[in-house]
């Protein structure tokens, strides 16, 4: 259960005329009290019965103190100037008790009886961002626009030294169509309007940050009733801002009186100190991955906006819209001795790779080289590009094509750089109609150029007495057979990828599926004012309700195992979207 | 009016902003931070309480607290998988693990962060705690980190690195590291050798002995925190498990009397615990688990568990009521020993057959009988043990030994009087050897020693009804491969 206050207090003042001040405090608390009690007679509570009770206060405040000046110079030139600062805290204090062995079977309440107790969800953490800003823009009869920002953001969970961040920017906007040459060369008659617009700027990222993220801790616990001390969290002092810069270069017009208008922009963000969780060798004993600014790369791209009133009579409207974005990822630099980020899922399995003049969490991957036909084993391809003969019983289980013994293919060895997980175009379009009562909507929406690991197969083809797929119907069982399917052995985990990320389940992410639609009738207007009503709508709305893909797994969409964008483009055992429909009475007074 | 409003919004501001400094540097209330200062090691209590956090690392239940103990009976002889469940470990028991594989991580992450928190104890005391507790203390303590060390380098020794006798300790071992890592940086080690690695497992354990206190007030400490007998009962494992038989009788010898088998009448100096045989093998597994022969446990209480899936209890015996564990007893296996006589305590107490109509004639281990929430101690090192590392070693250097015989009836007489062995049971010494070896498997069944008694010597790991195969020395499965992620990020780390 969750309950939300929020309080804003807004305190407005006008010395003169051209300038506001203006403080605003605002708090922002949520309370969340988590209440979990699991009977003995079945499920996680069996066979003795636990209960678990939660509560935590997250509390949020932000005050902002601005004042604005607006003046106008001379005719025409217009100013505006927001000075202003603003400060975030946010506090998170929680604790519960967690119960066992419940007492009497007849209970079904924590406050009851249980024979032991521990506690839950103890956190009390705080983080605090202060920024001071400035904002100048200018115009000049509405033409020509120009604005400049720059702000200091300071943020507690960075490093002692690598707090503050300074962040500019500035913008540029040049109305073509109000210029007096437009028309005399007559682009008002094609374009009815157009704009023409370029920024830069510089921001700082510190989202998802834990609020001691710099900070490195040793933790108590117990030892047999006795206090303990260890390490519990590896920080790094030196962990600062994660920036991007930002460059955004577009046009917007509309030809025929705006029916149709379009927006066409490029853009290039480049991303320094991008920070990361970084794995260090598990023997080096550290309590936690350490965070770090790991790297740079940037995002490139071109989005295409089309909006049109296609069709516009008293009976009948049609107005489609049309998006699609390209983009480029590539990583330009890593940390010294860092020559490679992998990632991990929250399942342990490792399966993306970062590289220098490679696009973030490819996908990391061991390749073979499907299944030899003579004896059913399936064949990898070690880092050399060697075939390697794997039989699960055998003798010697990895072998080369000659016979001869090989070392055991391994994903540290072996896995190469396989394939981009992230796509390289995505996009939407959307159609709303409308004929007289009638009103029908839905968006397609589409992903090109990425692929996907498909995990899950490698699961619904282990050997291990698992449930298998009926692609398992075609294992190699004869001597000459053409299958991709290897030979059947009992317990066999690695032959169908169980115990690395192989290449059979690396599938293209391309999809296009029909995200929502929505279909309702309203009845005349003259029949719900006798009834004193506004509006009456009857309608059924569905949602994720087609998809065209050559993707086997429920939802090319979902890739949900990982915990960030290091290692997106996995999906193992991940339900898909949601498909749901909803029927509906809508009813306005 | 207005004047007034400007000036206490400017004030408002002001305050603000200098007030803003501490936040922004929010000191933790819950943990202590890790910095330049040594704050860990500030206080007497803080110090302690490290060397405690120590025993709790090791005492995980992904490690000795459990499955390590686990994975050395399981991958070995004695135990049927009921389960097929990976998490449970169906892949060390039928052979198949790799480097991927849950366990094969889960255990050297946990072995390698207790090791890591030992070098960052002994760096520590030497740049700031010695100066905080008293010498004798300070030796104490860094002689506690130096046996918790000694004890995790031998377990990696014993999962994934091959046998010493093979080659003489010139196989590789693990990554040898003995100085403390607290932040990001580059950590490529080469694995050391076998013989390096067990040369710094004597060495630790020879400092151990030296600088760990004779005995501690109470007998729960006694037990769960190292002391002088403890370090010199796992060298004898240790010596053992490099085929030194004379160091297990020198160190043994310690800690054995050759006529009165008690620790106080072995040649180690007076004011040690006097460990020694119960007359009744069950009070060993019975609260308090702290008799004199329990040398070194590692605790549980109803609010520290092993943890889901970690405990010995969940594995071999389940509560009891049910008889429905993860694994039951090979009936191939050491139940199978028809000198294991059905009136010996050990089958009466501790073999329990199923009486679940869907399990009758399963057989189950009752030596962790504790139900839910498991709080039977993990044994690590037991006197019993000892007395039969000690006539093992005997019998290997001296054949037919009449010292040797003496602990072979001291362990099999305590649980049946009726068998009595003298030196006309055995041919010569392999016969006695074999005798003393099927006393340890019967003696430490379910106590984590059975794989490394196989691999010590180079024996084939049996073949085991429902799916595992025979495992030859000479097979890679002898021993787990080295972690996926370590061949990863270590980037001098070489597979098995």
């Amino acid at each position: 259960m969750h309950q939300t206050y929020i309080f804003r207090l807004n305190q407005h003042h006008e010395p003169a005329s051209w300038v506001t001040l203006k403080t605003v405090y605002g708090i922002d608390y949520i309370f969340s009290d988590n209440d979990i009690f699991n009977n003995p007679l079945q499920g996680n509570g069996n066979p003795n019965g636990s209960a678990t009770a939660t509560y935590a206060k997250f509390k949020n405040y932000t005050w902002t103190n601005t004042a604005q000046f607006t003046h106008t110079l001379v005719a025409k030139h217009n100013f505006s100037l927001l000075l202003g600062n603003e400060q975030t805290r946010r506090t998170t204090e929680g604790f519960g008790i967690a119960r066992t062995v419940l007492s009497d079977p007849a209970f079904n309440v924590i406050q009851a009886g249980f024979t032991t107790n521990g506690t839950a969800g103890l956190q009390l953490t705080e983080n605090y961002l202060v920024s001071f800003f400035g904002r100048l823009d200018y115009d000049f009869d509405k033409k020509y626009f120009l604005s400049a920002t720059v702000r200091r953001d300071e943020y507690s969970a960075f490093g002692p030294d690598k707090k503050a961040g300074y962040f500019p920017g500035g913008g540029l906007k040049w109305d073509i169509s109000r210029e007096g040459f437009w028309s005399s060369i007559k682009a008002d008659k094609i374009f009815s309007s157009f704009q023409i617009r370029g920024s830069y700027g510089k921001v700082g990222n510190n989202i998802g940050l834990g609020d001691f993220a710099s900070t490195s801790f040793y933790s108590s616990g117990v030892y047999n009733t006795n206090p303990t001390l260890a390490p519990s969290q590896t920080g790094n002092a030196a962990l600062g801002w994660e920036t991007s810069k930002k460059l955004d270069v577009g046009v917007n017009f509309g030809v025929l009186n705006n029916r149709i208008t379009a927006e066409v922009a490029y853009y290039k963000n480049d991303i320094s100190g991008l920070i990361f969780n970084v794995p260090q060798a598990p023997s080096a004993g550290l309590a936690s991955n350490p965070p770090l600014n790991i790297g740079s790369m940037y995002n490139k791209g071109l989005e295409i906006t089309i909006d049109a009133d296609a069709v516009r009579t008293k009976d009948f409207t049609w107005t489609p819209s049309f998006n699609i974005s390209f983009n480029t990822n590539k990583i330009t630099a890593l940390a010294p001795g860092t020559p490679r980020l992998i990632s991990t899922t929250s399942d342990l399995e490792t399966t993306n790779i970062s590289e220098i003049g490679k696009p973030l969490a490819n996908l990391y991957i061991v390749r073979t080289h499907g299944v030899d036909p003579a004896t059913g084993r399936r064949i990898f391809v070690d880092g050399s590009g060697r075939d390697v003969y794997f039989d699960f019983y055998g003798a010697n289980r990895w072998t080369y094509a000659d016979g001869s013994v090989a070392p055991a293919i391994t994903q540290a060895a072996d896995a190469v750089n396989y394939k981009q997980s992230q796509p390289k175009g995505f996009g939407g379009f959307s159609n709303t109609f409308r004929y007289k009562n009638f009103d029908l909507s839905f968006l397609l929406t589409y992903q090109f150029g990425g692929s996907m690991y498909y995990g899950t197969g490698s699961g619904l083809l282990d050997q291990r007495f698992w449930n298998n797929t009926v692609d398992v119907l075609n294992r190699w069982t004869a001597p000459g057979q053409i299958t991709n399917i290897p030979q059947v052995k009992y317990n066999d985990n690695i032959s169908n990828g169980s115990t690395m990320p192989l290449d059979i389940h690396v599938y293209s992410s391309n999809f296009i599926k029909l995200k929502s639609a929505n279909i309702g009738y309203s009845i005349p207007k003259s029949l719900s004012a006798k009834l004193g009503i506004n509006n009456v709508r009857v309608y059924v709305s569905g949602y994720n309700l087609l998809l065209f893909t050559k993707y086997p797994g429920p939802d090319p969409e979902v890739s949900s195992n990982g915990t960030g964008n290091a290692n997106q483009g996995v999906d193992r055992n991940t339900a898909g979207n949601q498909r749901t429909l909803t029927a509906g009475l809508s009813v306005k007074f | 009016m207005k004047k007034k409003f400007l000036m206490i919004l400017g004030m408002g501001v002001m305050l603000n902003y200098s007030c803003q400094k501490d936040k922004l540097s929010p000191i933790s209330q819950t943990s202590v931070t890790n910095d330049d200062n040594f704050l860990q090691f500030t206080t007497a209590p803080r110090i302690q309480a490290q060397v405690l956090a120590l025993y709790a690392n090791l005492r995980s239940g992904v490690f000795m607290g459990g499955r390590y103990q686990v994975y050395q009976e399981i991958k070995a002889d004695n135990w049927i998988n009921l389960s097929n469940n990976g998490v449970t470990n169906t892949a060390t028991w039928n052979q198949s693990v790799t480097g991927t594989t849950t366990e094969v991580q889960t255990l050297w992450n946990q072995a390698y962060f207790t090791i890591n928190n030992c070098n960052l104890f002994i760096d520590g005391m030497a740049a700031k705690g010695a100066a905080i507790v008293t010498p004798a203390q300070a030796a104490n303590y860094v002689a506690e980190a130096k046996f918790i060390r000694a004890l995790c380098y031998y377990d990696l020794l014993q999962m994934y690195a091959r046998p010493y006798y093979d080659g003489n300790g010139s196989k590789p071992g693990v990554p040898l590291r003995l100085t403390g890592n607290a932040v990001y940086g580059n950590y490529d080690l080469a694995r050391s050798s076998v013989a390096e690695v067990y040369a710094q497992v004597v060495k630790d354990l020879n400092e151990a002995e030296a600088g760990l206190p004779l005995i501690y007030a109470d007998a729960a400490t006694i037990t769960t925190r190292a002391h002088r007998n403890t370090a010199i009962a796992l060298k004898t494992r240790v010596y053992l498990t490099m085929q030194q038989y004379a160091n297990v009788i020198t160190e043994a010898n310690k800690i054995v009397g050759t006529a009165n088998f008690t620790a106080s009448a072995g040649s180690a100096p007076a004011g040690g615990v006097n460990n020694a045989l119960q007359a009744d093998v069950t009070n060993v597994f019975k609260a308090p688990y702290t008799t004199t022969e329990s040398i070194f446990s590692l605790p549980f209480i109803t609010t520290e568990t092993p943890g889901t899936q970690n405990q010995l209890g969940f594995y071999f015996y389940n509560n009891g009521s049910v008889l429905n564990a993860e694994y039951y007893l090979n009936p191939a296996g050491v139940v199978a020993d028809a000198n294991w006589k059905a009136t010996d305590k050990r089958r009466v107490s501790f073999i329990i057959a199923s009486t679940n109509a869907a399990r009758l004639g399963f057989r189950f281990l009752a030596k962790y009988a504790q139900p839910s929430p498991y709080t039977d101690w993990a044994p690590v090192i037991r006197y019993a043990e000892v007395l039969l590392n000690l006539a093992e070693a005997r019998a290997r250097v001296n054949g037919v030994d009449a010292q040797a015989i003496a602990l072979l009836n001291a362990i099999r007489g305590r649980s049946d009087a009726s068998t009595v062995f003298t030196a006309g049971s055995f041919a010569g010494g392999p016969a006695l050897v074999d005798a003393i070896l099927q006393e340890r498997n019967i003696e430490l069944l379910g106590e984590g020693l059975r794989n490394t008694d196989l691999v010590r010597l180079g024996l084939t790991i049996p073949a085991k009804s429902g799916g595992a195969p025979a495992v030859p020395a000479s097979d890679p499965r002898y021993i787990w491969p080295i972690p996926n992620n370590e061949l990863l990020y270590n980037k001098l780390a070489t597979p098995n």
